[in-house]
């Protein structure tokens, strides 16, 4: 047995990768990071690149992984025309969201959202006698966050965000003020202003709030007791990217770098002496000691180029193996290798946050199509005793107009012959007045949503693609109901917008339609993927321990959302982060 | 006709059925781009009926001469009015949509190389970035022009609301 | 000379129109670049650029620390280009003009720095630099007649804060003696450089390193190649080459007027919505650093949309089939 050359390998270059390194570089310790993907937007030309494939194609569009090629060696889901599809799913229903496996992850087409979990979110068995108990509580997580909220760089202000028992130590500031709001938050805070709906348990109020995100905005002089606070820019180039400057559009990519991906953080890593960053190296088994069930070894193919074809087997040693390569990625490893999994739950317990859209006219002009895709939500349900019965959700207000919009205005006015200044009239009086929420509703731990691993399902090189089954319960499909039919009306009714959604049958590309008491709905994914190396208090039933560490060898941490217990209402890339530099903590420890 | 008496007509007539002036539509870059686009997806004996059909119109002096021409030679013509339409999204949204098999058989014309029925062709990033759509309402094409930090919280500065000066009281919005 | 505080207001009002006076002709310039070619070219002109602003909102800061109201919207504010700017002993016209070899040397020669034995002389002096080097003795020199709270009485809610600004460098707050020498040093060292060196002495950001001052940023495009650490103003640039094609820029008319158009037609009128549009920008950024430093935001979006309406402009043919129409700042 070959003596480890790192102190720790990481599999995966995103952002929960690039964070556990940053830790234990700052302690001098040495790093390696497998990235399966190519370096792609790390290099300047590059990003210029992808940014111009965004124009020139309109189809990738509104795609997440709109403008990234086609990997062969390194699949991601989603690649708009792939030769194949990435996913095979065992149900009828699909699972609607996708990743992204190139350096930096998928902090390059994220939103940016940067909201933490409630305390009932760690609770909910205790609280409404469903799904499980964290082993871990808010106030444990509650230092992680602050230091996640520092490395992505995110903007608020804690005066909103204290709500359903999130705190923060005294004199606590966000690194930034909140985002500026948008003409249409200020249109739904003014209507919902003292407004109430009446749900299972009682009324709620309607608060429109600002949403916390990982994208540039006025720094806080404040900050870190009155240091302050220096916004990161656009990788290689310092004079772009220190404040989100409107561009209207964020996923797939931000023109000018203002919203964090783990690109900034892997710029600082690639200086380090310490840290070896290796990309098109995908790892593709763990080497187990039978007796000690020590990790040994990351195997991994290293392939020339992208398209597939000729790669090398090469292995890594480290005292410590870090799986940092998204929920799904990181549970094909672990089965692939027979790995960490005596209590069965790896692959298990997958979950997304199912995600509707409505929609109609306000009554004067708003004027979206500007901004961040969204700055405020009504986010006062994310919590609530109805937690009992249905799924808390959120309602993210949308900057952009309704979806397929102008395009589909356009094609309809055309097609009743209108043309020239009447219809550049009609097109601006709709457009300035299109209001849209999201709804992102919660999914609570189900063993049967899972990934697992199939020989006949296999990639070019070799490795296994995710089997993925997926359902959606009642217990979601409840909250779904009540949203559209008891809190949108009610919305609605008070901002005095004239509704126009319609789910359409068949249900458009990019959703999946769902029928539940007799209402067809038409949902998407979030891009969330959560919950299939579940953290616990006992080997039995999660695949870590409360430190992300896994319970079933010596030496091997498993990080990311995977470990997140349940998903509640927060879009998980802060949990995430935080979590991952707890499991760092955890790693220095170990490594002392 | 010569070729900057056809770019004349098309740029007047583009005017007509964007509602946008000439100068407005010189100031996208793409006349000459555009044309090019119209020429090839249509094919000369189209064009020549374009060409008849704009300068139909053009002749009026008034607004409404001109609307009316539109409506006796233009709307109702199964060859004119769809050429007009794929125009306008050209234009509009920076794509050229096919025209139908069916139209391609009724002029009499073979279809371009590589045509398909859900073709949507872009012929330039300066299309894309150049789109009207969004321009009217105060906005951009996404990832196009920004509008600068914070502009999102206020009216817009440009746009026809502002032009028409019903432009609602600027100002730093607040929520609370 | 003797300075008063009244003197020092009118100098520090005139190096705001000297600051202002730079920037349309940079931002002409900037625009004029077909920016999928010349990325360097666009990064340096954009860079510079960024970096008067600063300057003129540091030149605010300055006039406001002393109790002085900025103004940007009298007329005549926005010189007549070509313009001469105050101390240039008619040696050289600054144009609205594109990027061209003729427009960097006149850039060159706007921000050329002192020579080391140049005695700093108000009213008589051919460097920015040596006006505010001028500036800088005068206040100390009225601090030290009236003591620093006479001269520094301007209220703190006026100043704009750096968080306000983002993009270039570091926006100081005046309030005394002490930040006056900061905010004119940043001012200085970001056009010429420090004594002696090709850079500024900003320390670096997020370790990316340091940025020549613009002097030596335009030098860059003149020679072909870029500074790198240890190249000095002896050396020349030594580092990677930079290739600059001056005939992808849009070939505006230098100088354009409005009323070069007949009146009602289209090409005035966008002539004129571009004028109107700067004026505006005027108003707000007047607005903003007179106690209403939340019009900033206003102000910004309109330089962006300006941003637009000049990229049309220059687009646009003038009719004598060569060039395109330009841009004519005259607010309206």
């Amino acid at each position: 047995m070959s003596a480890p050359h790192y102190d720790a390998v990481i599999v995966g270059g995103g952002v929960a990768g690039a964070l556990v390194a940053r830790v234990l570089s700052q302690a001098g310790r040495s790093v390696l990071i497998l990235e399966a993907g190519i370096e792609g937007a790390m290099n300047p030309d590059t990003y210029r690149q992808y940014l111009q494939t965004l124009y020139t194609e309109g189809g990738v569009r509104g795609m997440p992984n709109g403008p990234y090629p086609w990997n062969a060696a390194a699949p991601s889901p989603g690649i708009p025309n792939a030769p194949e599809p990435y996913y095979t799913y065992d149900t009828p229903m699909q699972f609607m969201s996708d990743y992204l496996r190139m350096l930096g992850g998928t902090t390059l087409h994220w939103q940016g959202t940067s909201l933490r979990l409630v305390p009932n979110d760690f609770r909910m068995q205790t609280t409404y006698g469903q799904a499980l108990d964290w082993p871990i509580t808010y106030d444990d997580l509650e230092p992680a966050y602050r230091r996640a909220e520092a490395e992505l760089g995110v903007a608020a202000d804690v005066e909103d965000q204290r709500f359903f028992g999130v705190w923060f130590p005294e004199g606590y500031v966000y690194p930034m003020h909140r985002m500026p709001q948008s003409r249409v938050d200020q249109f739904f805070d003014a209507a919902l202003t003292g407004k109430s709906v009446k749900l299972f348990g009682g009324n709620y109020p309607l608060k429109v709030i600002s949403i916390p995100v990982a994208r540039n905005s006025t720094p806080n002089p404040k900050y870190s007791l009155g240091e302050g606070y220096d916004a990161v820019p656009a990788v290689g180039d310092r004079d772009q990217g220190q404040r989100c400057q409107g561009n209207s559009v964020c996923m797939p990519l931000c023109p000018v770098q203002a919203k964090y991906s783990a690109l900034k953080t892997i710029a600082v890593l690639a200086r380090k002496p310490t840290v070896e960053i290796r990309t098109q190296c995908v790892a593709s088994k763990l080497v187990i000691d039978p007796e000690t069930g020590r990790i040994t070894g990351v195997e991994y193919k290293h392939y020339e180029k992208p398209g597939g074809g000729k790669f090398r087997v090469e292995t890594a040693h480290g005292t410590l193996v870090v799986l940092a390569a998204n929920a799904i990625e990181n549970t094909t490893l672990l089965l692939a290798s027979n790995a960490a999994n005596s209590s069965g739950q790896v692959g298990r317990n997958l979950m997304d946050h199912p995600y509707l859209y409505v929609w109609g006219y306000s009554p004067t002009p708003v004027y979206p199509f500007r901004g961040p895709d969204t700055t405020s939500g009504v986010e006062s349900l994310r919590d609530g005793r109805f937690r009992q019965v249905h799924a808390s959700f959120r309602a993210s207000l949308a900057n952009w107009g309704w979806s397929s919009e102008p395009g589909n205005q356009i094609s309809l006015l055309l097609g009743q012959q209108t043309y020239g200044a009447a219809l550049r009239r009609q097109l601006a009086h709709r457009m300035s007045r299109m209001v849209k929420i999201g709804f992102m509703f919660e999914q609570l731990p189900t063993p049967t949503n899972r990934v697992t691993i199939d020989p006949k399902h296999r990639d070019q090189l070799g490795n296994y693609k995710p089997v993925l089954s997926y359902s959606y319960a009642d217990y979601s499909l409840e909250g779904i109901e009540t949203a559209v039919k008891t809190v949108w009306p009610t919305i609605a009714r008070f901002a005095n917008v004239q509704d126009e959604t319609v789910f359409v049958d068949p249900a458009p590309g990019g959703y999946q339609r769902v029928t539940y008491n007799g209402t067809g709905y038409n949902l998407m994914g979030s891009g969330h993927i959560v919950g299939t190396h579940r953290m616990g208090s006992s080997r039995k039933d999660s695949v870590t321990d409360r430190n992300m560490k896994a319970w079933d060898h010596p030496n091997l941490y498993v990080v990311g959302a995977g470990n997140q217990v349940t998903i509640g209402t927060a879009n998980p890339t802060l949990t995430a982060a935080a979590l991952s530099l707890r499991a760092a903590d955890a790693m220095l420890r170990e490594l002392r | 006709m010569k070729a900057s008496a056809k770019r004349t007509l098309f740029l007047a007539f583009s005017a007509e059925l964007t509602g946008y002036s000439e100068t407005d539509l010189e100031g996208t870059g793409n006349v000459d781009s555009f044309l090019g686009v119209l020429e090839q997806q249509t094919g000369a004996k189209a064009m020549a009926l374009f060409y008849d059909a704009a300068a139909a119109v053009l002749q009026h002096g008034s607004a409404a001469a001109r609307a009316e021409a539109m409506r006796i030679d233009v709307l109702p013509s199964p060859t004119v009015w769809p050429m007009c339409a794929s125009l306008i999204m050209l234009w509009y949204q920076g794509f050229w949509p096919a025209l139908a098999a069916s139209w391609y058989s009724g002029v009499g014309s073979p279809k371009p190389k590589g045509w398909s029925a859900t073709q949507k062709i872009v012929p330039s990033a300066q299309a894309y970035t150049a789109q009207l759509a969004y321009r009217a309402a105060g906005a951009h094409p996404p990832g196009a022009n920004p509008t600068g930090h914070g502009s999102w919280s206020i009216d817009p500065v440009f746009g026809d609301n502002v032009a028409a000066g019903l432009q609602t009281r600027l100002g730093e919005g607040k929520s609370s | 000379m003797s300075w008063t505080i009244e003197s020092l207001r009118e100098h520090l009002q005139a190096a705001l129109a000297v600051e202002h006076a730079t920037i349309p002709p940079y931002f002409t310039a900037w625009i004029s670049l077909k920016d999928t070619t010349n990325v360097e070219a666009v990064e340096i002109i954009r860079s510079v650029m960024l970096e008067e602003m600063l300057h003129l909102t540091l030149a605010a800061n300055l006039l406001n620390a002393v109790g002085g109201q900025p103004s940007l919207t009298h007329r005549g504010f926005v010189p007549r280009y070509p313009h001469r700017l105050p101390f240039s002993g008619d040696r050289f016209e600054i144009n609205i003009e594109r990027f061209s070899k003729r427009a960097l040397e006149t850039f060159l020669a706007i921000e050329r720095p002192e020579g080391p034995r140049a005695r700093p002389e108000a009213r008589k002096f051919h460097t920015i630099a040596q006006f505010y080097a001028a500036v800088r003795d005068g206040i100390d020199e009225l601090c030290e007649q009236l003591g620093e709270k006479t001269v520094f009485s301007g209220k703190s809610a006026r100043q704009i804060q750096p968080e306000a600004y983002y993009a270039a460098g570091r926006l100081t707050v005046v309030a005394d003696r002490d930040t006056a020498h900061q905010a004119i040093r940043e001012i200085s060292e970001q056009g010429e450089g420090a004594h002696d060196s090709v850079f500024d002495a900003d320390q670096s950001i997020c370790g990316e390193g340091r940025e020549p001052a613009h002097y030596y940023r335009f030098l860059q495009l003149v020679k072909g190649r870029s500074y790198r650490t240890g190249d000095t103003p002896k050396s020349g640039p030594r580092g990677a080459r930079i290739d600059v094609d001056f005939d992808a820029v849009y070939p505006i008319r230098a100088n354009a007027r409005a009323a070069d158009y007949p009146r009602g037609s289209q090409l005035r009128g966008a002539l004129e919505a571009f004028g109107h549009g700067y004026g505006q920008l005027l108003a707000a950024l007047e607005a903003a650093f007179n106690g209403s430093p939340d019009r900033m935001t206003e102000g910004m979006a309109r330089m962006f949309a300006l941003r637009d309406q000049a990229r049309a402009l220059m687009q646009i043919p003038s009719g004598d089939g060569k060039t395109t129409v330009g841009l004519d700042f005259t607010p309206i």
